[in-house]
Parts: C-alpha cells; sequence; structure tokens
C-alpha cells in the first residue's frame, strides 16, 4: 500500500488515467466530502497537519489535472516514467449538438437522399460562368444573380429558405445601396445566400461588400 | 454435521468502540433474521461485565452463563447454550457473572476463545462490549470477518476508528514476535523524534523500510481481513453516503478490506420496543428500519458468498471445482 504522498494525481483522486473532466471535477468533489475540514466520514482520523496536507495535495492534483495544458504536461512526466501508458491517455471527443434544420449537413448519420435538389448538389465550381465569376476581385450584384440563373434558382426559392424578403434580395443584385440594411445584416444576408449557392460565403460576402463599401458610405452621409 | 471438527462455523464479532450506537440490538435482530431463514445461530454476550443481550432477545432470565463456564461450573461451552423462543437461535448468556467478569485472565480467555471457535452453530454473533480493551479486540480478532458499527455522529465514527486502529494494531502484534515488536516500537520513536508512534500504519510503513520480507507478510495478513461496516441510526437529513466513504477510508489509508453493508434507518420505535421487552421486527414489521435491517441480513449472507472466509472452506471448494474438472 502506497502512502498517500506517494501517490500520484490520479489515484489520489481514485481516478483512471483516462478520466474525463467531468469524472474529475466530481471525483474531487467526493474527496472533498471525505478529506474536507468539517467532513464527518474521515472525523478524528487524520491529525490537523495531515488533513493539511491531503487538502494540498488534493488541491494540487485537481488544478493540474483539470488544465489542458498541465494535464498534458503531467500526462507525459508518468508516461517517461514508466507509470502510464500512452494508449491509457485522456482523448475529449466533444459531442456536436446534431442539426435540426439543415438538410444539407445531416450531422455524422447516414447521410439523406433529396432528389428534388439532385441539381443543385454539382458543385457550382464546374460551371465555366460561375468559375469565371469567381476569379474576379470583387463581385457585383450582377456577378451574383448570374449565379444564381445559371444555377436555376429563383430568387422566390432564396427568399423561402433564407429567410429574407424577396425586395432585400433584389436590392442586393442591383447594387441598391440606399435600400441595403446595416452592415451587419447585410454581411448574414449575403452569406446565407452564398451558402444556399453552395458557394464559398465568407468569400462571396467580402467580395461584395468591398464592392458596395463606397456606395454604402455614401448613401450614409446623404 | 458429523463431528465437531469438520465443521465450520462463521463468527462474527460485531463491535463498534462507542457505546449505545446498537451493537447488542443489532445482534439480536441479525440473529433473528439468521434463525427465521432455517439457519442455526448462536448468540454469545461477549460484554463482559455489562452483558444485557438477553434483555433485548427476550431471555429475562438466562439460567446459565458464559461465567459458568469460565469458572468450570460446566464442563463444556455447548452446556451453557440457552435455547429461545424462536427456533433455530440459540444463546449463552453474560448475565448474572461476577462482577469481575469483565477482567478475564489470559488463560481463561484463550480458553474461551478455543471453545467458541468449536462450536457447532452455522452462524455465531458475538456482542462485544464498548471500549477497546484487551478482551473487546481479542473477541474481535477471533475471526477475520469483524462487523463494525456506527452512528453518522462525530463521536461514534470517532471511536470507530480507534477501535479499528486498535485491532490493526493488536494483530501487527500478534504476527510478529514479542521482541520484533518491541525493537520496532523503538525505532518508531526514535524517528519520530522521542514521541512514540501513533497511528499503527505508520508502524507498517516503518517495519517496510527495515524488513521488507516481514512488512509484506505482515500487510499480507492484514489484507485478509474481511472486516463490514453498518451505519446505525441514520436520520433522514444526515449524509447516507458516509458508510461508503468510510470504507474508503479505510482501504485507502489502512490497506484494510471493509465492506459496507448499509445504512439502517433511525426509528423511536426501537426505543419503545426494547422497553417493553419485545423484538423490534416481531412488533414493527412493517417500518423502514426494519427493512433496512432484512435488508443488511440479506446482504449479510450474499456478501458472504462473494468473499468466502479464507479457510478450509476455500481449500475445500478448490477440490470440489478439481473433482468436477476431472470428471
Amino acid at each position: 500500500m502506497k502512502s498517500f504522498e506517494e501517490q500520484n494525481y490520479y489515484e489520489m483522486l481514485d481516478l483512471t488515467t483516462s478520466a474525463s473532466p467531468f469524472d474529475i471535477r466530481h471525483a474531487y468533489k467526493t474527496a472533498l466530502q471525505i478529506y474536507g475540514d468539517d467532513a464527518p466520514a474521515s472525523y478524528s482520523f487524520f491529525s490537523r497537519d495531515e488533513r493539511a496536507g491531503i487538502l494540498a495535495n488534493l488541491e494540487r492534483a485537481f488544478l493540474t489535472l483539470i488544465s489542458d495544458q498541465g494535464r498534458i504536461e503531467y500526462d507525459r512526466s508518468l508516461i517517461t516514467a514508466g507509470l502510464m501508458q500512452e494508449n491509457e491517455q485522456y482523448r475529449s471527443a466533444p459531442k456536436k449538438p446534431i442539426p435540426l434544420f439543415d438538410l444539407e449537413e445531416t450531422g455524422n448519420v447516414t447521410r439523406m437522399v433529396f432528389p428534388h435538389t439532385e441539381k443543385a448538389i454539382i458543385p457550382p465550381a464546374e460551371f465555366p460562368v460561375i468559375r469565371d465569376i469567381m476569379s474576379k476581385d470583387s463581385l457585383t450584384g450582377q456577378d451574383l444573380r448570374c449565379i444564381r440563373m445559371e444555377l436555376g434558382i429563383s430568387l422566390e426559392q432564396i427568399a423561402e429558405i433564407i429567410k429574407v424578403r424577396r425586395g432585400l434580395l433584389t436590392a442586393i443584385e442591383e447594387d441598391r445601396c440606399e435600400e441595403l440594411p446595416s452592415m451587419l445584416h447585410l454581411k448574414s444576408f449575403l452569406r446565407a445566400y452564398a451558402e444556399y449557392l453552395r458557394l464559398d460565403s465568407n468569400e462571396v460576402a467580402a467580395r461584395y461588400l468591398k464592392q458596395v463599401s463606397g456606395g454604402l458610405q455614401r448613401a450614409k452621409e446623404s | 454435521m458429523n463431528g465437531e471438527d469438520s465443521f465450520i462455523n462463521n463468527i462474527w464479532p460485531i463491535g463498534g468502540g462507542k457505546g449505545g450506537s446498537g451493537k447488542t440490538f443489532l445482534t439480536g435482530s441479525l440473529g433473528l433474521l439468521l434463525a427465521r431463514q432455517g439457519l442455526r445461530t448462536l448468540l454469545i454476550d461477549a460484554d463482559l461485565g455489562a452483558a444485557n443481550l438477553h434483555t433485548v432477545i427476550g431471555v429475562a432470565h438466562p439460567g446459565r452463563s458464559l461465567s459458568d463456564f469460565v469458572n468450570k461450573k460446566v464442563e463444556t461451552l455447548e452446556d451453557a447454550v440457552t435455547k429461545t423462543p424462536v427456533p433455530n437461535l440459540y444463546f449463552i448468556s453474560g448475565a448474572g457473572d461476577n462482577l469481575d467478569m469483565a477482567n478475564l485472565v489470559h488463560t481463561q480467555k484463550m480458553r474461551l476463545l478455543r471453545a467458541i471457535s468449536k462450536l457447532p452453530y452455522e452462524h455465531i454473533l458475538l456482542d462485544l462490549g464498548a471500549g477497546t480493551s484487551f478482551n473487546t479486540i481479542d473477541f474481535f480478532l477471533i475471526s477475520n470477518t469483524g462487523i463494525f458499527i456506527t452512528t453518522p455522529e462525530p463521536t461514534s465514527i470517532e471511536n470507530v476508528y480507534r477501535l479499528i486502529r486498535s485491532v490493526y494494531l493488536r494483530k501487527i502484534r500478534q504476527v510478529l514476535r514479542e521482541e520484533a515488536f518491541r525493537e520496532l516500537l523503538q525505532e518508531a520513536v526514535m524517528r519520530s523524534n522521542g514521541s512514540s508512534a501513533k497511528n499503527p500504519e505508520d508502524l507498517l510503513r516503518i517495519l517496510k523500510d527495515c524488513d521488507p520480507v516481514q512488512g509484506g507478510l505482515l500487510e499480507e495478513s492484514l489484507r485478509d481481513f474481511r472486516f463490514k461496516l453498518v451505519l446505525n441510526q441514520l436520520r433522514k437529513q444526515d449524509n447516507h453516503q458516509i458508510g461508503t466513504l468510510i470504507c474508503r477510508i479505510c482501504e485507502k489509508h489502512l490497506g484494510l478490506r471493509v465492506h459496507f453493508l448499509g445504512n439502517i434507518l433511525h426509528d423511536d420505535r426501537v426505543h419503545d420496543a426494547v422497553c417493553r421487552k419485545v423484538s423490534f421486527l416481531e412488533k414493527y414489521p412493517y417500518t423502514q428500519t426494519a427493512t433496512d435491517l432484512r435488508e443488511f441480513c440479506h446482504r449479510f449472507l450474499t456478501d458472504r458468498e462473494e468473499n468466502p472466509p479464507v479457510g478450509p472452506s476455500i481449500e475445500k471448494t478448490k477440490a470440489e471445482i478439481l473433482m468436477t474438472a476431472n470428471c
């Protein structure tokens, strides 16, 4: 039997080396129930100094293991000391939420088939017209409209899916700066629009904004 | 039961350090439950000098008692056994003994312990006294399967730890030779700069430092213990985990196996039943406390099957396994 001071941090907290941060928090809470200053379970078992020493050790163990960097370094020191195997390390695999309405991204579950949108599944970059437009440095509303027409998508279709008024989309496509919403909204609308067309949404938004920024500035001043 | 020599009985000393924690009540209740299951059970009131188990199980005037055996008024310990109103439940009283019964001499004690271990009953429950006197601890060490009982109060927990450590120390003393033990104590005093060693686990650590072989052997023999723990008189607002936590502390810091057998809820009606000198289980069978006691008994029996006490019984099962394998 090892004395408490000789135990490694995992042993102090009664954990396996692959314990998750949730387990670590739980184990520390339990340990405080055992060793805490007012814990009835260990009443009179330890002298005051022993208890203070144990609590200090536990705190150090908890703070080391709960910090990602600290734990990696501690694990490495255990592995080099031969007290732990490489494959026993904890690997975090955070769960992602499963999208409810995102029909294209069906999570990691089986990919669903949508025969009616099959056409849109052809990558837009396959179309020569779109490729030409996308190679430009800045995009006008006319360019966006061209892409949309090339893919055979009506304005109504987009408006319904991305929940943006048709009039606004027309204003975007016609570069009518005075009718455009605030920069923040415009950016998010553009991204939604581009995403629906399966384009690089960040690129499209940035290039379009670059083109209209001068017009927007003027519209604001007037 | 063919001949006393081949019979293996299970001896369960029940101790708790503090008075009033419910040792006698638990012994009586467990005995009754075991007897109801058809197991031949013997209760021994080993609370020398302060016996009252007879009152709890409703035998107000037992004819014979332990002191008759100690003073050689009866030939064998079997002759001191009294029947109880419950079938399968037998009883050796400590009542009506001489007033100096508490100060048993060593030879008498050894004779008594030997006689107890030869009694032909399936379960023998020893109701021990409070405190950590040598008598109590020697009775506790009669088997590896002692039952500790405590309440959730700090006073009781303090005393149960005291008892556990005393048992631990006594075991070290039993395993080591007289002079080796004295040397160990001296070494411990030297290391801690004059103050005598407080905890038996420190002694074991020092022994392992000086003499790893002997220390390893001692540690092994301490691992042989299969203690159990019951938490009695738990109120609803108390922490229900205390028992499990106490067991973890013993395992982690003393290297002793202590298995938690459950909580028993506090009930004022226990007091009523004792005052009326009737069995609580018979008078109030449908209370939570009675359910807890039955569950405790069930766990007590199943737990035994999972970890059979080390000894002849294990060898027997091994032999049986070999035989069936050969067939």
